[in-house]
Parts: structure tokens; C-alpha cells; sequence
């Protein structure tokens, strides 16, 4: 997969991307990855009961279960790539009707918002791992499985998503006003 | 005005428009809002709200369904579609330009995506139709409308989604989205039908005849998408599978269909994934986030001071219908349809059901609203799709699109004044 997708080549040569904004793309990436594997385990899972229980007269006994915490981690495990990507959406018409130096305020503003939102849900969800530990909760199911256990794989999410945050602030910065505008200018035309 | 509502108004727009990402939005919202204005441990149901939100074996079919779309998207299957369509739209009247409507409504019948089905088919046929000589506006207005079938012929990622937040079965509102989508499409093709009889200069007069061995063979080529079809609406139709099964089972079955067709690289497969995680993590952010405020408004006692107010204002069921559509193609001209659905439904899925509307029909109601979103600007995104595709202006397309979203709204009035349209094939259902 390709390595710091937002930033032209020669910012690449800033000291700070090897070492912050190149690792934590890599780090997305194997979120990235570790979500693919799911999404495959559990369209095998879902798979399986089917055939089990329509040909085999058994079933799995956890594919509902399994496949509400595969969607989960799927999803918040993809969640630094998704965002690096750009596939997350949001409301532009301000921005592009904004001029360059006001809409890069603007984007530094939104990026720091961000970053502290998804900063506080880690923090929440932290919080939510130790209370489900301590207190030995379990899914009520046959298999009653630990619930720390999956909610601590949306934690691992939400601190991938909150580090990419943090690089694409940090790219962001270092490139600094000129380049964005370069990018603001094209945007709108 | 009351306090509450002006709050999480203002937080609300306050941030979409400032181009904070929808789903941290929403999330925002939710927890400044229950801060400001409850006691409440907004941490706990904060972390609570993103981790119920997304553990959820309904929600697992989003996904698969999304990868069973882009791997069709990817793969000679989308082609095998149009050269199979191609010899039985010459004896209608417009031709080629139904394969824009029925391609739609075919590729919607395996994808859930309004803008896939739109850049799927658009891919294949626009260059044709332009090559032929057929009029412009008409094959990219009718793409558009067509387009949003997408979104209504099951599986649909939107149903899927109101189906969890609205606590209905996903299974029902799939079929209940049958009759209407594809009354959406056969009013499409009679527009079209009467278009080019009114003047023929429209389609090229040419008419290419096709023997029946070419008719055969093409028959052949429609065989990979159809029992996709068949197997994945037969599975649920039929009780033998949830919608997350059929899902599966499609997911799987589209990776065979490929490999069958010689198709199968690995290339695609990675492509086919990142694009389907990317996609469903977008859609899923916004869901938790919708989640979370929408528990927020519930402890705000929102959802029933709306209620309340609406209440007194006496109006008859049809009238509040007539005012939510209004509602909705007025947050259309901002918000995605997703979005809008997720924001809004707390607070709307009450006061219709209090009206005396069935919870399905109000889901079916929503799809089609939002199907006239997508091809109004400025965030019609069937329109940006046709753009790119063409790069024709999006103002042009735009017009091109006003009548097939009148059919759709017509198609609107149609379901109200007869809810049996989508209640039949719901209500007939095994299991």
C-alpha cells in the first residue's frame, strides 16, 4: 500500500514525516490489513452456519455473536486507513467559498476539533474495557464471551484514527500556508 | 423557542457547516449537548453508544453487500450485463437508452449503492450511447434517475441501515422495496417510450437485429448476475437465510462468479476489499455517531417535545407526509441521504407511526425521498457521478435529470394514497 498518500514527494524529505507521519501510516495499514482478515473470517463464519444449519441440521451456535464483534473491529480497525484515504465525508461549502488563508485556518481548526473528540472517545472507551474487566461482564450467550475482549480491539480503532488525526495535522503544518493554497486554488477552479 | 432545540441546532449545523467530519458531528453534538443541558455520565454512554452502535449482527450485511457490489463493479460481470441486454431493448422504442433503466435496476438488485449503480452502468453505456448518436440529455437523465434504484431495489444499503435503527426487519423492507423500485423503473421507461415516439430524432432510427443464436448467447451472459440475484432475494424471500446470510453467500458467490469467468485476480480482490472498507467504515462512523445522539436527544426528551408540538398543530397524516417531504428535499440540497436518515429519524419515525403509518412503508417512504436527493444539486451525488463520467456541466445534468426526479416524486404520491404498493409483498412473506 502506498505510504503517506496526502503529501507530495518532496515534503517526504521533512524530518518529522520518518518520523512520525510514515510510521503511523504503517501503522494504519496494518489496522487496515488486520480489518481485511476479519471481514474475511467473518463472511467464512456467516458462510459456514448457513451451510451448517440448512444442509447439516447443526449450526455454530456464535455466528451472531462472533459476526456483531467481527463488524465491530472491522470497521473501527479501518477506521486511521478510511480516514488517510479521505473516504469519511463531510460538508465543504464553506470551505470552498472561503479564501485560501481563512479555509486553512479553518482546516487546522476542524483537524485539532477532531483530533481531541477522537482523543476523548479513546479515553471513554478506556474506561468502558476496565469497567467490563473488572467487573467480569460476558455477552448472554452460550459462549459468554469476556466483552473487554472486543472493546478493547474499538479501542486499538480509535487510536489508530486519532494518531492518522494527529499525522495529517502534522503534514498539514509542516507543509505549510503555500502549499495549501496551491491545493485550496485548484480545488475551487 | 425552546432551549434544548436551539442548542443542538446550532452545535449541529454549527458544525456540519463548518466542515467537521459528519460523523464526529454528530458525536460532538451528542456529548456537548447532554453535557450543557443533563446530568447525565456522558462519558460512560458516549463509549457505550460507539461500541452497541456497531456490534450488531444486522449491520454485519453492510459490508458483504458492498463488497459483492464492487466486485461486480470490477470484473467482466458489469459488460456480460449490458451485451446481454443489448439484443432485447431493440424492439422498444428509445432502445439502447433502456439499458440505462434496466441495467440499473438489475445492477441495483446485487449493489445497495445509488452512486455505484450509477457509475457501474454509466461506465458501460454512456460512451455507446453517445457513439450511436442518442440524445444527450436523455441518456444522462435517465441514468441518473435510474441510478437511484440503487438505493430501493433490495439489497439496500439504506434499508439495512433504517432497519436497525427503525428495529424492523430487514428482510421485509427489502421486499417491500420490490414493487416500488420497480415501478420507479417502469415509469422511467414509459417517460422514455414516449419521449423518443414524440420525436424520433431522439434514438437513432438504425435498428441492429440480432438472430436467435446471438439472442441465446446473450441470455448466457446474463446468466452470472441473475442467480446472484436469484440466490440472494430467493434465500430471504423464502425464510431459508437472513439478510446477513444472503449476504454472505453473495459476498462468496461473486468471488466464484468471477473465477468462473476467467475474471479472478488478485489485484481485484485487494481492491474490492479497501474499497469496501473504506466505504463501511464512512457509513458506520456516521451510524455511531447517529447512535450516540440519538440516545442524547432521548435523554433531552426531544424526540417527545416534537411530538407534542406537532401533535398540536392538528395536522392530518397526509398533510405531515406532505411536510417531511418538503422536510427532506430541503436537507437534501445540504446532506447525503444517509446522513439525513440517521439525523432525523429519533425524531420522525414517532410522529409517523403516531399518525397511524406502518413502520415499513415509512422506510420505503424515506428511500425514495432520498432518491430525489441524489439528483438535486448541490450534493446530488448521481449528478458528480455522470460528470465524471462525462464531463459535461453539472447544471446540464442537472436539467437533464428534473423529469425522472418528478417520476420519482410522483412515485411518492403514488405510495401514500396506495400503501398497499409496498405492503403486499412484506405481508406475504414466509417466516
Amino acid at each position: 500500500m502506498d505510504i503517506a498518500m496526502n503529501a507530495p514527494p518532496e515534503e517526504k524529505k521533512h524530518p518529522l514525516f520518518a518520523v512520525l507521519v510514515n510510521p503511523i501510516n504503517r501503522l494504519s495499514d496494518v489496522g487496515a490489513t488486520l480489518s481485511a482478515l476479519i471481514f474475511c473470517g467473518m463472511v467464512l463464519l456467516i458462510l459456514s452456519e448457513v451451510i451448517l444449519r440448512n444442509f447439516l441440521g447443526s449450526s455454530t451456535e456464535v455466528s451472531g455473536e462472533y459476526s456483531g464483534y467481527a463488524l465491530a473491529a472491522m470497521i473501527y480497525l479501518g477506521m486511521g486507513f478510511s480516514f488517510r484515504e479521505d473516504a469519511h465525508i463531510r460538508i465543504t461549502f464553506l470551505r470552498e467559498r472561503l479564501g485560501a488563508m481563512s479555509a486553512f485556518v479553518l482546516e487546522i481548526g476542524c483537524l485539532v476539533f477532531v483530533m481531541i473528540l477522537s482523543g476523548l472517545s479513546c479515553v471513554f472507551i478506556w474506561e468502558l474495557v476496565l469497567t467490563s474487566k473488572a467487573r467480569n461482564l460476558t455477552a448472554y450467550t452460550p459462549a459468554e464471551t469476556p466483552l473487554y475482549i472486543p472493546q478493547a480491539i474499538i479501542l486499538v480503532g480509535m487510536a489508530l484514527l486519532t494518531l492518522q488525526i494527529f499525522a495529517r495535522l502534522t503534514a498539514l503544518i509542516v507543509g505549510g500556508f503555500q502549499q495549501y493554497k496551491v491545493a485550496h486554488d485548484a480545488g475551487k477552479n | 423557542m425552546n432551549v434544548t432545540l436551539v442548542t443542538v441546532m446550532l452545535l449541529l449545523f454549527g458544525l456540519l457547516g463548518s466542515g467537521v467530519w459528519i460523523a464526529m458531528s454528530l458525536i460532538a453534538t451528542a456529548g456537548i449537548s447532554m453535557q450543557l443541558l443533563t446530568n447525565m455520565p456522558v462519558a460512560k454512554i458516549w463509549a457505550q453508544a460507539m461500541w452497541n452502535s456497531l456490534n450488531s449482527w444486522s449491520l454485519a450485511a453492510l459490508p458483504m453487500f458492498i463488497f459483492l457490489g464492487e466486485m461486480i463493479l470490477r470484473t467482466r460481470m458489469s459488460d456480460l450485463l449490458f451485451e446481454g441486454l443489448r439484443p432485447f431493448v431493440q424492439i422498444i422504442p428509445g432502445r439502447l437508452l433502456h439499458i440505462n433503466i434496466l441495467g440499473s435496476a438489475i445492477f441495483a438488485a446485487v449493489s445497495g449503492s445509488s452512486p455505484a449503480t450509477a457509475a457501474t452502468i454509466g461506465k458501460i453505456t454512456l460512451r455507446q450511447l453517445k457513439e450511436d448518436g442518442y440524445d444527450t440529455q436523455l441518456s444522462h437523465g435517465s441514468l441518473a434517475g435510474a441510478g437511484t434504484l440503487g438505493l430501493l431495489i433490495p439489497p439496500s444499503i439504506v434499508l439495512i441501515i433504517y432497519g436497525v435503527l427503525a428495529e424492523e426487519s430487514i428482510g421485509q423492507l427489502f421486499m417491500a422495496g420490490v414493487i416500488p423500485g420497480l415501478m420507479v423503473a417502469g415509469l422511467c421507461m414509459s417517460y422514455v417510450i414516449v419521449r423518443v415516439l414524440l420525436n424520433p430524432s431522439l434514438a437513432p432510427v438504425k435498428r441492429q437485429r440480432f438472430d436467435l443464436k446471438a439472442k441465446l448467447l446473450a441470455v448466457v451472459k446474463l446468466l452470472p448476475v441473475s442467480t446472484l440475484i436469484l440466490f440472494i432475494l430467493g434465500s430471504i424471500y423464502s425464510g431459508l437465510a437472513t439478510p446477513s446470510e444472503a449476504a454472505a453467500v453473495g459476498a462468496v458467490g461473486s468471488v466464484i462468479a468471477a473465477a468462473l469467468l476467467g475474471d479472478l485476480k488478485w489485484s481485484n480482490l485487494v481492491e474490492a476489499i479497501k474499497g469496501t472498507i473504506k466505504t463501511s467504515a464512512m457509513i458506520c462512523f456516521i451510524i455511531a455517531g447517529a447512535s450516540f445522539l440519538a440516545v442524547a436527544m432521548g435523554y433531552l426528551k426531544l424526540p417527545a417535545q416534537v411530538a407534542a408540538f406537532i401533535g398540536s398543530l392538528g395536522l392530518s397524516p397526509y398533510m405531515l407526509i406532505a411536510i417531511l417531504t418538503l422536510f427532506y428535499m430541503f436537507l437534501g440540497f445540504f446532506l447525503d441521504g444517509i446522513s439525513m436518515i440517521v439525523m432525523t429519524l429519533p425524531i420522525t419515525l414517532p410522529l409517523v407511526v403516531q399518525a397511524g403509518f406502518n413502520p415499513v412503508w415509512y422506510g420505503i417512504f424515506l428511500t425514495l425521498v432520498i432518491e430525489v436527493g441524489q439528483i438535486t444539486p448541490p450534493v446530488g451525488f448521481n449528478l458528480f457521478v455522470i460528470q465524471g463520467l462525462t464531463g459535461d456541466r453539472l447544471e446540464n445534468i442537472a436539467m437533464a435529470a428534473i423529469p425522472f426526479f418528478l417520476l420519482i416524486f410522483l412515485t411518492v404520491i403514488l405510495i401514500t394514497l396506495f400503501p398497499m404498493i409496498v405492503m403486499i409483498l412484506p405481508m406475504q412473506m414466509a417466516g
